[in-house]
């Protein structure tokens, strides 16, 4: 197969001094350090000393070591779009960077054909001095742009930027958002093979923002290999075809993007700690998320799927969900019977797919002093697979009473496809039933 | 079909390094053009800095040196006598600063992209020569000024120009290298540089040396670079002492080939060190 990347058990060990400074020190300490040695004497644990102590052998313990990326391997065929996913310090810019030869491995080999384009960050040897015109220039040889290259689309980045009435000032007095407009502009009309991308896109206004997608999404058409690490799992499902989910410096998965990014975004779960409790288990004494006056509190949240799996309750698409909430009224409200009891999905990350409320069906709650318990049988489930949360209300005359944030989750499984079609994030987290005719 | 394949693994790939060199020669241009740009930016004040800078120190070392301390000067003009000194000299250690300073003033770059390191401390030494050169509008002024005509060992005076670019540079890269590693070697640098304007026969001759001692004080290269500059201006053997420039030849080629050796040696720690 014509592959465009390939990296084989890929790894990189960092060395960190006790005290988390990087084996950099000073002449005098090492003069120091040489002098102690010479005569005789050992160098004592505390001040100057300990800061540099990685290069001198006695002391090897004390250096930290540790794998920021270990063991990855994978492949990536020409005109591939991958995304790379994970928490903070997982190793996504670690492999990047040595993908784009920044910075070279411990071990393993990665091979790429053709022309490597590397973005780790918009503006890259930027000078304040230069105009923007002049810095468009340095801009593009830095990136690895030939000048008549850069001449030929000199026209088309100013005129992207949106700054051409500026481009003679010096940067440095630009507003920021000016400055990295300009600066995303020059890597927008980038002409490589292989393209690598960091979390470029997050730039600019909204407005910016929507004509940098615009014009990512036209340079990954026209046949290129794309890596790109992003944490917006939205953007990586628009614009990739798979992804590599890294945890902790090693691969957990590399699959389609659907797979993936369900994977991540079911750990990411996990580790906000709600599936760790089961909700029916769960304590809603003092959640920190809670709200609302306290006149009346939800005390138990049960949700029930169809089956039960990694402490998750789960349904098929399609199917119904039932929630049972208990809650008490700790004194009389004001008002007879008018208590009302919302609920609110959300997805993984964190938007919210819709919200219902008793009384917009016409069904009110007492107000009375008192323990209750009220059944939600939310039919027809036709959400998108993957992990949702749900937020519980309680309000009274508009007045929130409890409110309590993502207190449960539930998983829906079985809509990766449907009728062979792929149901991908872009196409949103729900779908309604609609009749089409002729 | 056929596309360039880069391999990336732990051993070096030396076999393409200097194919990348020329390869990132427009960034070599680009990079030298920034400095360039910002150091002139102010256009004629900035011009004219470069020639006042040199101007005063050697109307000061004219004034100690010549009519304070009244060394002897075999008959040169005493301002002549430190403008061949000192020209070579500030071209020295503005390469070797500028040099050593290169890598940790384009962090940013190294942090941010690939390409080899060595187009930096290289690059940075055109800002270094075109100082030089414009510098050089002193020589002219100064020789119309005494009435000096230029000698046929004038047009050697690119060669002399190019041995002090490489003895500099190539202490520049060691300390370009070992900067990344030691933080504090480059307050290190203009000490050693305050004592050389004095051990290096800038502000006096060769000549002043005792002939005994002439042998060992031409092993500093400085000595031979400065010996070479006055001849092709002043045109005058008596003055200097001609095995020095032999020394400087020799240390010029022994110092670049050092400097890249240490340079590439510890250049891919570079990133991870910053």
């Amino acid at each position: 197969m014509d592959y465009a990347l390939r990296v084989e058990n890929l790894g990189k060990l960092y060395s960190i001094n006790r005290g988390g400074s990087p084996s950099v020190g000073t002449v005098r300490e090492r003069l120091a350090r040489g002098v102690d040695q010479l005569l005789g004497r050992k160098s004592d644990a505390g001040g100057v000393h300990a800061m540099t102590e990685a290069d001198s052998g006695a002391s090897e313990a004390r250096k930290k070591e540790f794998w920021a990326l270990r063991g990855v391997s994978f492949d990536v065929q020409a005109g591939e779009r991958i995304g790379i996913i994970g928490a903070n310090g997982a190793g996504k810019s670690t492999l990047l960077k040595i993908l784009s030869r920044v910075t070279s491995p411990t071990e393993g080999r990665a091979e790429i054909r053709g022309k490597v384009a590397s973005l780790l960050e918009v503006g890259t040897g930027f000078h304040p001095e230069l105009s923007g015109r002049e810095n468009i220039f340095l801009n593009g040889a830095i990136l690895g742009m030939p000048r008549t290259e850069i001449r030929r689309k000199f026209d088309q980045i100013v005129d992207f930027s949106g700054v051409e009435k500026f481009i003679d000032t010096p940067v440095k007095h630009y507003s920021s958002g000016m400055y990295v407009r300009l600066a995303f502009s020059v890597s927008a009309w980038l002409d490589p093979d292989i393209l690598i991308l960091d979390e470029v896109l997050a730039v600019g206004d909204q407005g910016f923002q929507k004509k940098c997608e615009m014009r990512m999404k036209d340079l990954t058409k026209e046949g290129r290999t794309v890596i790109f690490v992003s944490h917006s799992m939205a953007t990586i499902n628009q614009m990739c075809q798979k992804a590599l989910y890294l945890e902790h410096g090693r691969a957990v998965s590399f699959s389609s993007v659907q797979e993936a990014t369900e994977e991540y975004e079911h750990d990411v779960i996990e580790a906000a700690g709600i599936v760790i409790v089961p909700p029916h288990e769960r304590s809603l004494d003092n959640p920190a998320d809670r709200g609302g006056t306290g006149e009346a509190r939800v005390v138990e949240l049960n949700v029930f799927g169809q089956v039960q799996a990694e402490g998750l309750q789960c349904i098929t698409s399609g199917h119904g969900l039932e929630v049972e909430v208990t809650f008490e009224v700790l004194d009389d409200l004001p008002g007879a019977g008018t208590l009302d009891l919302a609920i609110g999905i959300d997805t993984a990350a964190g938007t919210r797919v819709f919200t219902a409320v008793s009384s917009w069906e016409g069904v009110r709650y007492p107000t009375n002093r008192g323990t209750y318990k009220a059944r939600i049988a939310i039919d027809d489930m036709r959400l998108r697979a993957g992990s949702y949360l749900l937020s519980l209300a309680l309000i009274n005359a508009s007045t929130t009473v409890d409110s309590i944030v993502h207190c449960g989750a539930f998983r829906v499984s079985g809509t990766a496809e449907l009728a062979g079609i792929p149901w991908r994030n872009e196409h949103g987290a729900t779908r309604f039933p609609v009749n089409f005719s002729q | 079909m056929s596309k360039e394949l880069t391999v990336i693994s732990a051993e070096r790939q030396d076999g393409t390094y200097w194919r990348d060199i020329w390869r990132e020669r427009e960034l070599f241009y680009f990079l030298a053009w920034r400095d360039l740009l910002v150091r002139y930016k102010q256009t004629i004040i900035g011009v004219a800095w470069t020639v006042l800078r040199p101007l005063a120190s050697i109307l000061v070392y004219t004034f100690v040196f010549g009519i304070l301390a009244q060394l002897p000067s075999e008959g040169v003009p005493y301002t002549l006598v430190v403008l061949t000194g000192l020209l070579p000299w500030q071209l020295f250690s503005l390469v070797l600063i500028v040099s050593s300073d290169s890598l940790l003033a384009n962090a940013h770059l190294v942090q941010k992209i690939y390409f080899p390191r060595l187009v930096i401390p290289l690059s940075s030494v055109v800002v270094c020569v075109v100082d030089h050169l414009i510098a050089f509008l002193l020589v002219f002024g100064l020789m119309l000024w005494f009435g000096l005509w230029p000698k046929p060992q004038f047009l050697l005076l690119p060669f002399v120009t190019l041995l002090a670019v490489a003895c500099a540079l190539g202490l520049g890269l060691i300390a370009a290298a070992l900067n990344t590693r030691y933080r504090d070697l480059r307050q290190l640098i203009p000490i050693v540089l305050q004592v050389g304007v004095f051990i290096c026969p800038v502000a006096y001759l060769t000549s002043l040396v005792s002939p005994k001692w002439q042998m060992v004080y031409a092993l500093n290269p400085m000595v031979g670079i400065i010996d070479a500059f006055r001849w092709c201006i002043l045109g005058r053997t008596d003055i200097i002492y001609p095995p020095s420039i032999l020394v400087s030849i020799v240390f010029a080629v022994a110092s670049v080939a050092v400097g890249i050796k240490v340079f590439r040696k510890m250049e891919d720690s570079f990133p991870d060190m910053m």
